[in-house]
């Protein structure tokens, strides 16, 4: 977990409160080089208007605002405007009081001040991945449903069987015969697609009616995505 | 004697002076009236005497005398006369029955008059002093004179009767021819004047020896008088001189006392003058230490801002040094970022250089005069106090009219000036429903004074501790909020540095368009000329 993959910032905005500008601006200013976009604002007026234009992925706010406090500005906004945004709080006390209130609220983690920014790029990270992962899971369903679309189904048919009967050890225990009984196919079919398989090294036979599946040698699938 | 004299002289000595007077006036009196009583029955024993002796001795003498006289001239020489027939018969009986009548009529009176008593007063004085000096009645009469005065009656009686039988020969004219009766008679009435004559004898005798007792009488109650006198003289002389002396004694020891008194008053006084030197040193180096009390109390507050103060840039630099690194590993760190980031960073430690300046401007402990602008000072004040308004959500507002520079001590100033917030604040952060916290500090200017008036809408102080908020280690709060120097010392330093007044109202405010609050109002009075006459 030492070292994350912070890429996947890369597509969430960012709405940061913090009333010392000057703290604002220069870690408003190392945060703009991880994510889309990052909204810093100085108090919690702006931060409802920011809220209320554009789309946001993850609230970092200062407890102790002037005038004002980060927690309140999170329970209005999650219990009286309805908006469940992941947040951050950011406190120069480990005060107990406000660390209750935290927990009640449920907000996902909390930074102590002064900011370490690897902390705090880990926080945003651990929050985002979740969303990221389904994000992308989403996408690689959607990408397996649009080419069975347009090439041979009965392929992707075996392929889903394939994946879903491996064990632990990546290892596929059918004979043909077994895989007909499951899958609507004919046999010639079958054995084309296990020698296109075998081919590329991602189905080996290793003897009768046990065959492993190497992950490693599945083509990179964003790449094809990217262009 | 000597030793007698001084033994009682000790004794008196020690009987208490009110006592003392009292024996005084007791023996004065008991003197008096012991001489009174003895001069008293002295003179009406003397009266008594004197009665005594007039009345049984001195006028019937003259009775006996004409007793005498009567059977002398009378009888006897009618007798006499009757013999050598000189007078008639008749002339005889006349006078001889006359002179028989007389002369009976005298021994009665005589014989009254002897055994008359005096009685009353004197003689029960006399009785008394005679009982008293054991003087008994020697001159009760004596057989001897019993005897004369028995015969002197026999005689008479017998006289009377020869007279009578003589009277009545008269009558028969045969008186011529009793010679021998005649001659009896005569020589009867002889006897009877020696016998008269021998009792006149024996009463003068009486009358001497009572005489020399009376004379008796008047020399010892005279010598008891005298006694008596010079006894209570002498004793009251012995008292007298021992109040005297007492008085001596008194004054010598009032004297003594009051020299002893001025003495120690004096080393009393010495040593007060000292003492109340020492005291007002004390109280001076009380001041201090309460003062530098005060000064550890807002030292610990004003720590606590710049604390707060510090945090702030420290957290944006430790931003700003991370963001160099993350720019560097993806590698952004172009000469537009690194310029205007450090710009940055040496501001943020410029800040934080001059808070630090503050502080210890703020705390150093000489006091130095110097020309400063109060409103600065004030500001300088606000902002020490800043964070502490800021956490607890009080607004503070600061109006003036212009800056105005005078010559002081700065830095009391501006720990008046807190000390004054920072009891607005204490109050304010009590109050839980108050909304609207605000504190409001007017600096304003009058032809003679600068004002400062700090306002704040906490509710004000009640009446009953009014009075007291300037004391010393008053205060309504909870030990470790308030030890009750704050106003105490801000008075200190106004009133004797500063020359200035500091007073307090309770006053209704308004704060902002609509309300008015019951609101506390602390100003502060500075002199423009004395301000300015250190200039
Ligand atoms: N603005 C105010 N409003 C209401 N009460 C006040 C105000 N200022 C002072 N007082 C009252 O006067 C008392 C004395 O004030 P003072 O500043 O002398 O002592 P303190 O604030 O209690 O303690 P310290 O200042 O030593 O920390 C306070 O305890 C408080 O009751
Ligand atoms: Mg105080």
């Amino acid at each position: 977990m030492d070292k994350r993959n912070l890429d996947i910032l890369g597509n969430f905005n960012i709405l940061y409160i913090e009333d010392e500008p000057e703290l604002l601006k220069h870690t408003a200013a190392v945060l703009e080089d991880f994510v889309k976009n990052i909204f810093a604002v100085l108090t919690c007026k702006e931060a409802l208007s920011v809220i209320q234009k554009n789309k946001v992925d993850i609230i970092i706010t200062d407890i102790n605002l002037k005038y004002e406090n980060g927690i309140e500005f999170l329970k209005e906004l999650k219990y009286d405007l309805g908006y469940d945004i992941p947040s951050i709080v950011a406190t120069a006390y480990t005060d107990t009081d406000y660390l209750i209130d935290a927990i009640k609220l449920k907000v996902e983690d909390y930074i102590v001040k002064p900011i370490n920014l690897k902390d705090l790029l880990n926080a945003i990270h651990d929050i985002l991945l979740p969303i990221a992962q389904e994000k992308e899971i989403n996408n690689s369903y959607n990408m397996i449903k649009t080419i069975s679309a347009v090439t041979d189904g009965k392929q992707v048919e075996l392929v889903k069987f394939i994946l879903k009967n491996l064990d632990d050890e990546s290892m596929f225990n059918y004979s043909y015969g077994d895989i007909m009984n499951h899958v609507d196919v004919s046999k010639p079919t079958v054995i084309k697609f296990f020698r296109q398989l075998s081919e590329k090294g991602i189905l080996t036979k290793i003897q009768n009616k046990r065959y492993f599946f190497n992950e490693n040698n599945l083509p990179d699938p964003s790449e094809e995505i990217d262009e | 004697m000597k030793n007698f004299f001084q033994y009682v002289n000790k004794k008196i000595k020690n009987i208490k002076f009110a006592s003392k007077t009292k024996i005084l006036i007791f023996t004065i009196l008991g003197g008096i009236i012991f001489t009174s009583f003895l001069m008293f029955i002295s003179i009406f024993a003397l009266k008594y005497d004197f009665e005594v002796l007039f009345q049984n001795h001195t006028s019937p003498q003259v009775k006996l005398e004409e007793i005498k006289d009567i059977y002398q001239v009378n009888i006897k020489e009618t007798l006499n006369a009757l013999k050598e027939n000189q007078i008639s018969n008749a002339e005889g009986i006349e006078i001889l029955s006359l002179a028989n009548q007389l002369a009976n009529r005298q021994w009665q009176e005589y014989k009254k008059d002897v055994s008359k008593k005096v009685g009353g007063l004197p003689e029960f004085a006399s009785n008394w002093l005679n009982f008293f000096l054991t003087n008994n009645d020697s001159l009760k009469k004596s057989l001897f004179e019993q005897r004369i005065t028995d015969n002197i009656e026999k005689k008479i009686g017998s006289i009377g009767e020869k007279t009578q039988s003589l009277i009545s020969l008269l009558k028969k004219n045969q008186a011529k021819i009793d010679i021998k009766l005649i001659d009896n008679t005569i020589l009867e009435s002889n006897s009877i004047n020696i016998y008269l004559s021998t009792l006149i004898t024996n009463n003068l005798k009486r009358a001497i020896s009572k005489k020399e007792a009376n004379d008796k009488l008047f020399d010892t109650s005279s010598i008891m008088l005298i006694f008596l006198l010079s006894f209570a003289f002498a004793l009251i002389i012995l008292i007298s001189i021992a109040i005297i002396n007492n008085f001596k004694e008194l004054h010598y020891s009032l004297e003594e006392n009051i020299l002893k008194k001025t003495k120690e008053l004096r080393v009393l006084n010495s040593s007060l003058e000292r003492r109340v030197k020492r005291e007002v040193e004390n109280s001076r180096k009380k001041d201090n230490i309460m003062f530098q009390q005060a000064r550890l109390a807002s030292m610990g507050e004003v720590l606590h801002n710049i604390a707060h103060q510090w945090r702030q840039p420290l957290g944006a630099l430790m931003m700003i040094i991370q963001s160099f690194q993350s720019k560097y590993e993806l590698g952004k760190l172009n000469e537009k970022f690194v310029e205007d980031t450090t710009n940055d960073a040496l501001k943020l430690g410029q800040n934080m250089s001059e808070t630090l300046d503050d502080f210890r401007n703020f705390f150093m402990p000489n006091r130095v005069k110097q020309r400063f602008d109060v409103r600065k000072a004030i500001q300088k004040a606000i902002e020490l106090s800043k964070y502490q308004l800021e956490k607890e959500k009080i607004s503070l507002e600061f109006s003036s009219d212009k800056s105005l520079v005078i010559y002081g001590f700065k830095n009391e100033l501006i720990h008046v000036v807190l000390n004054l917030i920072n009891n607005a604040k204490d109050v304010l952060t009590s109050q839980v429903e108050l909304k609207q916290k605000m504190i409001l500090v007017i600096l304003k200017q009058t032809k003679k004074n600068i004002i400062i008036n700090i306002i704040d809408n906490g509710g004000g102080i009640k009446d009953d501790i009014i009075t007291k908020i300037f004391d010393p280690y008053f205060s309504t709060k909870h030990k470790s909020m308030g030890t009750g120097i704050g106003l105490y010392m801000s008075k200190e330093l106004v009133q004797r540095h500063m020359m200035g007044k500091i007073s307090y109202k309770n006053i209704k405010h308004k704060f902002g368009q609509i309300k008015f609050y019951n609101s506390a109002m602390f100003s502060v009075e500075l002199p423009l000329e004395v301000m300015k006459d250190y200039g």
